[in-house]
């Protein structure tokens, strides 16, 4: 049993997931890629400042990480670990790219050179959606019910187990897993009509 | 498809890792046989990182497909590695789909009111999986004259083997699944799954195949699987 004082890390929400995936369940480790691909997108993003290559090296990662699962010790989070492969990987071809360039720069003309400094530019559009959506979210967190609300809040921001959150409300444990699913239908509902007002949804079902 | 409440609301649970070992895996089976539920997954991720105050978490980006396609040629290499244990514990189990004697396909809606006795009845003969390679065959000569593209392969201790294609000319995904009937109450529950019974001297199988493919495909898997489960007994 887990420690009341504690909140709950990744580490261990993701514990039953990792562990079906180093048994081979596919199914398990594609709910990580899920939850994790945007924010390592962002942070191969950070260092090879082009989308396309980002979500490359974020697909590399995931692979090489799949396939060392079982050296994956669980000391870390899987997050903390994914995150290193990705850094790793986005580092490495830093390094290929930059023995290429190198190359290249010796036989471009100045204007040409500016150009290729120029595709580092990171769309705007997206950074306004993200700031949209989550006001969004916390707009809809605040119009639910205080049960709920609450239910969600300690488990969102407090990072509480449901057991935890059962002792803190006074009631059983199927009650705070229930409430706090209801707060996220009412969440979810407005994620998609954002989506559909924005017409993003196409971008984030599966291709 | 509509998705139920309960499992939407074991979906949410999973998110906060408060599901046990055995839920977990009945949920991600339904997850992995539901697109719709992935998507409530992927929209759950959103709100949390919301919560967690990090905005580059809603990129718009989705690799996953990718990653599960690249995967999908290094996984039976990967099946390989476990295999050992699925050696150890059901070597004699491939003979079972090797000696099989009969197939009866049906369509599933057509046998609900009969499934309950039949399953009870067969169970009692069943006890082991079926993960090796016959029932790899079995499911590879389910899917021929298809086109379709192996992406994943899983197998679960109770001996479900499931492959995951998709046809590349329309992108449409489905997944054939062969299980002994004792550990297929998952499959069964699902209207949109076709399904066949396979009879053999150890006891009887179900091969399953749902997802986004029409009704008649689905029905052609089953009679190429019936053809060669046929020609193995031969």
């Amino acid at each position: 049993m887990r420690d009341t004082k504690n909140k709950i890390s990744n580490k261990e929400v993701d514990l039953s997931l990792v562990r079906r995936s180093k048994k081979g369940d596919y199914r398990a480790f594609d709910l990580l890629v899920l939850k994790y691909q945007s924010r390592l997108i962002s942070i191969a993003f950070k260092y090879v400042k082009e989308r396309q290559l980002a979500e490359d090296i974020t697909q590399e990662a995931f692979i090489k990480a799949y396939k060392s699962i079982d050296s994956f010790r669980e000391e870390s989070s899987f997050y903390t670990w994914v995150y290193r492969i990705t850094v790793n990987t986005a580092k490495n071809y830093l390094v290929s790219l930059k023995r290429k360039k190198d190359f290249l720069m010796s036989d471009l003309s100045e204007d040409d050179s500016f150009y290729l400094e120029k595709l580092d530019i990171e769309s705007p559009q997206e950074i306004l959606k993200a700031n949209e959506l989550r006001d969004l979210i916390f707009e809809a967190l605040s119009t639910l019910g205080e049960e709920t609300r609450t239910a969600l809040s300690l488990r969102e921001f407090d990072g509480l187990s449901y057991e935890q959150i059962a002792g803190i409300v006074n009631c059983p444990v199927g009650t705070v897993r229930s409430r706090i699913f209801r707060g996220r239908e009412i969440i979810e509902e407005e994620i998609g009509k954002y989506m559909d007002r924005n017409s993003i949804d196409q971008n984030i079902k599966i291709s | 498809m509509t998705i139920s409440k309960g499992i939407k609301e074991k979906v949410s649970a999973l998110s906060d890792g408060e599901l046990s070992d055995f839920e977990t895996r009945r949920v991600l089976e339904e997850i992995n046989s539901n697109p719709e539920l992935r998507e409530y997954w992927k929209k759950l991720q959103i709100s949390k990182s919301a919560f967690e105050n990090d905005p580059f978490s809603f990129v718009e980006s989705d690799v996953s497909l990718k990653v599960s396609r690249e995967l999908g040629n290094s996984l039976n290499s990967i099946s390989h590695k476990k295999e050992s244990f699925f050696v150890q514990q059901k070597n004699y189990i491939s003979l079972a789909v090797a000696s099989c004697l009969l197939v009866l396909v049906y369509n599933f809606q057509s046998l609900v009111s009969k499934t309950d006795s039949f399953s009870e009845l067969a169970s009692q003969r069943i006890s082991q999986a079926i993960a090796n390679p016959q029932a790899m065959e079995v499911l590879n000569n389910s899917i021929a004259g298809l086109n379709a593209e192996l992406q994943t392969i899983q197998s679960d201790p109770e001996g479900l083997l499931r492959a995951n294609y998709v046809l590349p000319s329309s992108g449409k995904t489905f997944n054939v699944s062969l299980s002994p009937i004792e550990s297929s109450s998952g499959l069964s529950s699902r209207p949109a799954s076709t399904i066949a019974y396979l009879k053999t001297k150890e006891g009887v199988y179900i091969i399953s195949v749902s997802g986004n493919i029409t009704a008649e495909k689905k029905l052609e898997i089953l009679q190429n699987a019936n053809f060669f489960a046929n020609n193995l007994n031969k």
